[in-house]
């Protein structure tokens, strides 16, 4: 029958019906067989009624009207169930014409039941194991793609001409033009709310001008970095993922292949370098922007005139603070799409897998950044830039 | 299938009825005045050049593209309701089947999920009894049981197309169009896959609509040629005649052009 009680309104057919009638023994089905006017409950209410009474039984289907599979699969099930209750079935009758096709679907179903195709059943151990294996192999993968990656930039500088500037101009564009907006936006916001936090500390101390020594750090050696690294990260490095996963899915990496392309030369290349130029130039603007957010508050609530805030930066933010930030940026713009890319080949034909590594790829990507964060955190400390 | 022979004397009602069947594209008309009748039980052939409207006309009857003019009728019913969530519009959808050339399988599903699935979205049985009945499908089509958890990626073209088909019979259609069933397989399983159809509808009593240029799936297995040409129906006979039609020169070609003399003569000696 239909799920929906509104589709079961309009079956035109006769409901498929079936009724025991003690007095001549006979299991009487009648009506239409057919998945739309069959109820799969009245099986089990039939059963329930002629469970134990009796061992034999006539069944008459003569005056079903129409049969499908479905009509032919249930009448299969209650020969099954009177064998299997050793319940005799003395005569069983059904329309001569549907009887070939009866008798077919039969044979089919008899012969199924000898074999069982259910999926196997995974434990829970097996399952924590594969997984398990399933992670370290997935690091030997990125090793083996990265060592490839590397390979490939090698012969690269050797044969510079082979670098496809259409889809390294494109992905400029797309990661740098079309996110400056964003990214700036977020970065102007970020230094209002950091001034705007801050400022009730240093009106305590007195110490109102420090507020730019503060944005100068937070700001340019920090924040705005990993914030537009971040938004690069969910932009870019998803896209790059989606585009080399659709490819794949398409056999389009393939066609490459067969040509004596490197993949990853025609592919990946241009994406890392591009994400590297690009991420960079919208880290400055997002730095630029951020300040400008700061430089608004501490006007409005610590009374810094914008030319003061202006020679104070001149004279106290250091140029390291910014480079520092600058170079944190390319390092983020590499992981960021070259994990993207790693994503994007990892994507199996099915449409699950696109949406499973796109998503893998922005939570790796951020995680990557965060930890890459720290790392160059420690360096620049040990380097006491 | 009715298995009642109450009407076998009277002339049956055409399950599919298009009158006047009009279809704009921009500017360019794709149908104009296009009058086809479709009668059951029949395994009916459109042909066509590229570009003649086949796919269009397909996707139409199947609600996938609105039509600018013209009725269509399914079983004496009109289509006009696009809407999906409609009664009407799935109670249509229901008898008919459609298998997409390049098989549109569920790529996250496994074969029998795939098969499974348009049971599991109509009916109320349990889960139980639709992986039986999805069973009994795949094996109506000749798939063996240890593919019935395989993915689709993992499987062959002529597997996919038994695949297809069997989940275009899921729910036990009057109609079913197929497109190109026989396009990217070798000439065995085209064969047999040309068998498997003819078979399954003498015993499941389909109405069987194909798109294909396999010359050999046309003399094997078509009733009847339906020819579109000058965005009308041209011609619509039996195969014999299709291939005898010297009014019509691009379909006298189609049959009995280099590669189609060859199954010409194989076939009507």
């Amino acid at each position: 029958m239909y799920k929906e009680k509104s589709n079961q309104l309009l079956v035109e057919q006769p409901l498929g019906n079936m009724q025991y009638i003690p007095a001549s023994n006979t299991l009487e089905l009648t009506g239409a067989w057919l998945w739309k006017t069959l109820d799969e409950k009245d099986f089990a209410v039939l059963a329930k009624k002629i469970a134990g009474t009796i061992t034999q039984i006539n069944i008459d289907g003569s005056k079903i009207v129409e049969i499908d599979t479905v009509g032919a699969f249930f009448i299969s099930r209650i020969l099954s169930y009177a064998s299997m209750h050793n319940i005799k079935v003395n005569s069983f009758l059904i329309p001569e014409s549907g009887k070939q096709f009866f008798e077919r679907i039969d044979k089919i179903v008899v012969a199924k039941r000898n074999d069982s195709t259910d999926k196997p059943f995974i434990g829970l151990v097996p399952l924590l194991g594969q997984g398990v294996i399933n992670f370290f192999l997935s690091i030997l993968e990125f090793v083996e793609f990265f060592g490839q990656f590397i390979m490939n930039c090698i012969n690269f500088a050797r044969h510079p001409r082979q670098l496809n500037w259409n889809d390294l101009i494109r992905t400029i564009f797309d990661a740098g033009f079309k996110g400056v907006g964003v990214a700036s936006l977020l970065s102007f916001l970020i230094g209002i709310t950091l001034a705007y936090q801050m400022a009730p500390q240093f009106i305590t101390y007195g110490a109102n001008v420090y507020v730019v020594n503060f944005l100068g750090i937070a700001l340019l050696k920090e924040v705005s970095p990993l914030l537009t690294a971040i938004i690069v990260a969910g932009r870019t490095g998803a896209s790059i993922t989606a585009e080399i996963g659709t490819m794949k899915v398409q056999e389009e990496i393939d066609a490459i292949q067969t040509m004596g392309i490197s993949p990853i030369t025609r592919l990946v290349l241009p994406k890392v370098i591009g994400v590297m130029i690009a991420l960079p130039l919208i880290t400055s603007i997002g730095d630029v922007a951020g300040m400008l957010g700061g430089a608004i508050v501490s006007k409005a609530s610590l009374d810094i005139s914008y030319a003061l805030f202006i020679e104070r930066v001149k004279e106290y933010v250091l140029m390291s603070n910014y480079t520092v930030g600058i170079y944190k940026s390319i390092v983020f713009a590499f992981v960021v799409s070259l994990v993207g890319c790693y994503c994007g080949f990892k994507v199996k034909g099915d449409a699950n897998s696109i949406g499973e590594q796109t998503t893998r790829s922005v939570v790796l990507g951020i995680i990557l950044i965060v930890f890459f964060d720290a790392v160059i955190a420690v360096i620049c400390k040990i380097l006491g830039v | 299938m009715m298995v009642s022979n109450q009407d076998t004397n009277k002339q049956p009602m055409p399950i599919i009825e298009i009158k006047n069947l009009g279809t704009r594209f921009g500017d360019t008309w794709v149908h104009k005045n296009l009058n086809l009748t479709i009668y059951p039980s029949r395994i009916v052939n459109i042909i066509g050049s590229s570009g003649s409207g086949k796919t269009t006309l397909v996707h139409e009857i199947l609600m996938l593209q609105p039509i600018t003019e013209g009725e269509i009728y399914f079983s004496g019913k009109k289509i006009s309701n696009y809407n999906i969530e409609d009664a009407a519009t799935k109670e249509i959808l229901s008898q008919v089947g459609m298998m997409f050339q390049h098989c549109a399988l569920f790529s996250s599903l496994s074969v029998l999920e795939n098969v499974m699935f348009p049971l599991v979205e109509y009916t109320n049985f349990s889960t139980q009894t639709i992986r039986e009945i999805a069973q009994i499908k795949l094996r109506l089509t000749g798939l063996p049981d240890n593919a019935y958890n395989l993915y689709p990626k993992d499987m062959s073209g002529g597997m996919l197309k038994r695949v297809a088909l069997a989940r275009t019979l899921a729910l036990d259609p009057k109609v079913i169009f197929l497109d190109e069933p026989t396009a990217g397989l070798d000439p065995n399983s085209a064969n047999g896959f040309d068998e498997l159809i003819s078979d399954l509808q003498k015993r499941l009593n389909l109405t069987v609509v194909l798109i294909t240029h396999d010359l050999d799936t046309i003399w094997n297995i078509a009733d009847e040629i339906v020819y579109l040409g000058e965005k009308r129906v041209l011609f619509h006979d039996t195969v014999e005649k299709a291939a005898n039609a010297e009014s019509i020169p691009e379909l006298y070609e189609y049959f009995n052009g280099a590669r189609g003399q060859i199954t010409k003569t194989f076939y009507t000696k």
